[in-house]
């Protein structure tokens, strides 16, 4: 892995910091880190996630949106963010991988520094449980 | 590549006799390659002392932010009065200004009676790209640091050396106690410290004070040490003093300060930064001042 933009060492900071559940990924849709608190929600730690492609990464998981239907990577929200530079919203039913049903609200946010460089995204992520997700 | 001293003080001037030995002028460092132009790396007041050399017809200086401890000596930089003379400002890049807007906020009345539009020179202004761009005998790279508003780092390499410039880093912001410096990918500054012959990087603070100061945009020395050290940097120059920090102060920290073993086995080699010491890269490190010892 080469030098990390200080824009995403900043973020990952932050994260470690705050008990929401965080994601990151760079520009190259790489998995940078997710905090503990993601950690409980996705069930594995990161210090067990070799670095991987996010879409490796979600391969691992089942992920249904509201009617049961199975939700492509490229469709979730990070990847959204991602790709269009914009934030997306979801709420899903993940198959976790402590084997765990969780319903998951993810909104993510593209990180775009100086110049409109696209440094990757991110994701915070909450339990649902019964309600919207908003 | 030979490097000149020319402001060693950080945030504020420190102009008292108990500070004259380290200097009391904030942060300007003169770098001059074997052939080629020349740079001055920021322009804090060291800037007034700048040499332009015989026939000199481009000066760049690069700028790592716009504080006013970086800056203030611009309105006194004699090359910018000389209609002769080229000269380029680098300097961090805005969302929503020009480095030319940013700098006039200074170089114009009230603040300053010449406007910068004003200077007899052939002024060039630039934003400082993300990455590597060459001057006249200089390879440059530049990155962002961790450092309070867009701050960015200068890796300066010629004549088969290299130099970092870091003079304001606080690269354990948000690092858990014991876990500086952390892996290098994941480190602030680290690619540009990486192998250096010399590092001139902010030590602005001790361990006790920097207890009541995380998140200033400083490091202390230890952290500088430690950096360095990971980074395998042959020659380090703790460097932007506390203002607070006379000079016995500062003789007892250096004379305290352990350094520890190199990544790769060579010895870290530290002289504090001293006003007017020079330092001749592929060649003898010359202080212009006795330097302190340190074990």
């Amino acid at each position: 892995m080469g030098t990390v933009p200080i824009e995403l060492v900043l973020v990952r900071q932050a994260a470690e910091y705050l008990t929401q559940a965080i994601f990151l990924v760079d520009e190259g849709g790489t998995v940078l880190f997710f905090n503990e608190a993601a950690a409980a929600l996705l069930g594995r730690p990161f210090e067990d996630v070799a670095p991987q492609n996010i879409a490796d990464w979600l391969d691992q998981l089942e992920i249904c949106d509201g009617d049961g239907r199975p939700v492509p990577g490229t469709a979730v929200p990070i990847a959204q963010a991602r790709r269009d530079r914009r934030p997306a919203h979801a709420v899903y039913e993940v198959r976790c991988l402590d084997g765990e049903v969780r319903r998951l609200a993810i909104t993510s946010v593209p990180l775009i520094g100086q110049g409109g460089v696209l440094h990757g995204a991110m994701s915070l992520m909450w339990d649902a449980g019964g309600d919207g997700g908003l | 590549m030979r490097v000149r001293l020319l402001g060693t003080r950080g945030s504020l001037f420190s102009p008292r006799p108990g500070s004259s030995r380290y200097g009391g002028n904030t942060a300007c460092v003169e770098v001059r390659p074997a052939e080629g132009g020349l740079v001055v790396l920021d322009a804090g007041s060291g800037t007034r002392v700048v040499r332009l050399p015989e026939g000199i017809e481009r000066v760049d200086v690069l700028l790592t932010h716009l504080h006013m401890d970086h800056i203030v000596g611009l309105g006194f930089f004699a090359a910018l009065y000389r209609p002769d003379l080229e000269v380029h400002l680098w300097g961090p890049p805005s969302t929503t200004e020009t480095l030319h807007e940013r700098l006039t906020r200074y170089l114009s009345p009230p603040l300053f009676p010449v406007r910068l539009r004003d200077m007899p020179c052939r002024l060039e202004l630039h934003d400082t790209p993300r990455g590597r761009f060459e001057l006249p005998g200089v390879s440059v790279q530049a990155d962002r640091i961790c450092h309070p508003g867009l701050t960015v780092g200068y890796r300066l390499e010629a004549d088969g050396s290299s130099l970092a410039y870091l003079p304001d880093h606080e690269p354990a912001l948000g690092v858990p106690p014991g876990r500086f410096p952390r892996e290098p990918e994941w480190t602030s500054g680290f690619a540009l410290l990486a192998g250096v012959d010399l590092a001139i990087h902010d030590a602005q603070y001790t361990d006790e004070e920097y207890v009541s100061r995380q998140g200033w945009g400083h490091c202390t020395l230890s952290h500088a040490l430690a950096l360095a050290a990971a980074a395998g940097v042959r020659h380090l120059v703790p460097f932007h003093h506390d203002p607070d920090h006379d000079d016995d102060l500062l003789d007892e920290i250096y004379a305290a300060a352990v350094v520890p073993p190199a990544a790769d086995g060579t010895p870290l080699r530290i002289t504090p930064a001293v006003e007017g010491a020079e330092f001749l890269l592929s060649g003898p490190v010359v202080p212009a001042a006795p330097a302190p010892s340190v074990r």
